[in-house]
């Protein structure tokens, strides 16, 4: 068996747990965002096997850019292409699971109140996250490349995809939140998840191409220069997303769990 | 003149998180470096480095799990002190108290020290924003004492005798 299997077990194991404790302590403790973890689980593969390969093939071939000759010589048109592909096309597919699941009452329930649509969407994000950690896992499994590594060598990968999942859990709750809202705001929260998701991937987009070493190499300052956009775009999110939630909370129908006792007051 | 009274919180699984991440972080940082050398003897070095890392930031949550058991909310005739250790001393003068009130906080994203079963030091939440916690829970019950610049959260294990003590302290 492949290595990166166990390591890839261990990930999604405490990423599912970290993160789905958090999306629960959020939800205050409603048991139902815990069955958001599982429709998104089949998604990254469908996406990238099905949308994504065949999408970058087409285009490829209707503008004339031959495969295989390194990013560096690839037109600056299709490497801005690339980089677009993976934000436009997942943050469509994370929440392409609403369709049924607002069939089912006790989700259209919490859908109706803007609080609910957060948790959904950090649920269908959360989920997607957790099967694209599997999706990778996957690919890394069939490159020979790493065939002869150890499992616990894969840390790079297991550190990189807990972080993801949240990522991907907070994109998707700015998407679900604008479609609730409808109109104009189900596009705005589109396209601002699209541009994050974009900032998440400049690090390595910007290696792919050559603008910044390879960190590989043990260079720090390409190493910080890669991981920078990400941090820069996991604070925008949470403040994002912190917004939402407070005006969320403030919104006719929110949840009050509060319970308050006053003792006394001045 | 009232007698000087201390009283401790409520139960909590926190100390357990703290054991469990302190020592999740050693075996997540020292493991794969022991690994490395098991599998390859020259990775010395990376375990020396494994070792001091792990220590260090492992032995942190440790340390703070083992203080955990001494947390306690002092009254005394002019302050309300939240003790935990040497790790949190917060003074309040109780004149200054504005509100006291009991209700279940709403997590927020910003990382602070909270887990479920305790909470210590600056925390932000969702509905209340920045509270000062000396707490053995992070969201539910917390006994809020209001300051006219500052809110604290605290979990008294007996909530009746730590509020009316502390109303009894209180100038008319």
């Amino acid at each position: 068996m492949p290595q990166i299997y166990i390591m890839a077990v261990i990930t999604i194991a405490c990423a599912a747990v970290i993160w789905g404790l958090v999306l629960y302590a959020l939800a205050g403790r409603d048991r139902r965002v815990l069955w958001l973890l599982l429709p998104g689980l089949p998604l990254s593969a469908l996406v990238n096997l099905l949308v994504k390969a065949p999408l970058i093939t087409a285009v490829a071939r209707l503008g004339g850019v031959a495969p295989g000759q390194g990013m560096g010589q690839t037109p600056a048109w299709f490497v801005v292409f690339l980089w677009f592909v993976p934000p436009v096309t997942e943050e469509l597919i994370k929440v392409a699971p609403l369709a049924p699941l607002l069939l089912v009452p006790a989700m259209r329930d919490m859908w109706h109140a803007p609080a609910g649509a957060l948790w959904i969407g950090l649920g269908l994000g959360l989920s997607y996250g957790l099967g694209e950690a599997a999706y990778l896992a996957w690919g890394i499994a069939r490159a020979p490349q790493y065939a002869g590594y150890p499992w616990y060598v894969f840390t790079g990968y297991a550190g990189e995809r807990v972080t993801v999942c949240l990522v991907h859990a907070l994109l998707t709750a700015i998407v679900a939140a604008g479609l609730q809202r409808g109109g104009w705001r189900a596009l705005a929260g589109y396209l601002v998840a699209v541009a994050l998701h974009a900032l998440v991937n400049a690090g390595p987009m910007a290696v792919a191409v050559g603008w910044v070493p390879d960190p590989n190499t043990g260079n720090v300052l390409a190493a910080l220069m890669v991981q920078l956009p990400m941090l820069a775009a996991i604070a925008i999110m949470a403040v994002v997303f912190e917004t939402l939630r407070r005006r969320a909370m403030r919104a006719p129908g929110a949840p009050d769990t509060a319970q308050e006792v006053v003792y006394f007051r001045r | 003149m009232n007698e000087p009274l201390a009283f401790k919180p409520r139960p909590s699984t926190g100390q357990l998180w703290l054991f469990g991440i302190g020592i999740a972080l050693l075996v997540l940082i020292l493991g794969p470096s022991l690994l490395a050398v098991l599998s390859a003897p020259e990775a010395l070095p990376s375990l020396v480095i494994g070792l001091l890392v792990g220590l260090v930031l492992g032995g942190v949550f440790i340390a703070m799990g083992l203080w955990v058991p001494a947390m306690r909310y002092e009254l005394d005739d002019q302050y309300l002190t939240l003790r935990c250790g040497p790790l949190l001393n917060y003074r309040i003068p109780i004149a200054g108290i504005q509100g006291i009130r009991r209700r279940n906080l709403a997590l927020s994203l910003w990382s602070s020290m909270r887990f479920p079963g305790i909470a210590m030091w600056d925390v932000r939440y969702a509905d209340e924003g920045r509270v000062y916690m000396c707490a053995t829970s992070a969201l539910t019950g917390i006994l809020l004492i209001e300051t006219e610049k500052e809110k604290y959260g605290i979990t008294p294990a007996d909530e009746e005798a730590f509020v009316a003590a502390l109303k009894a302290r209180m100038p008319a």
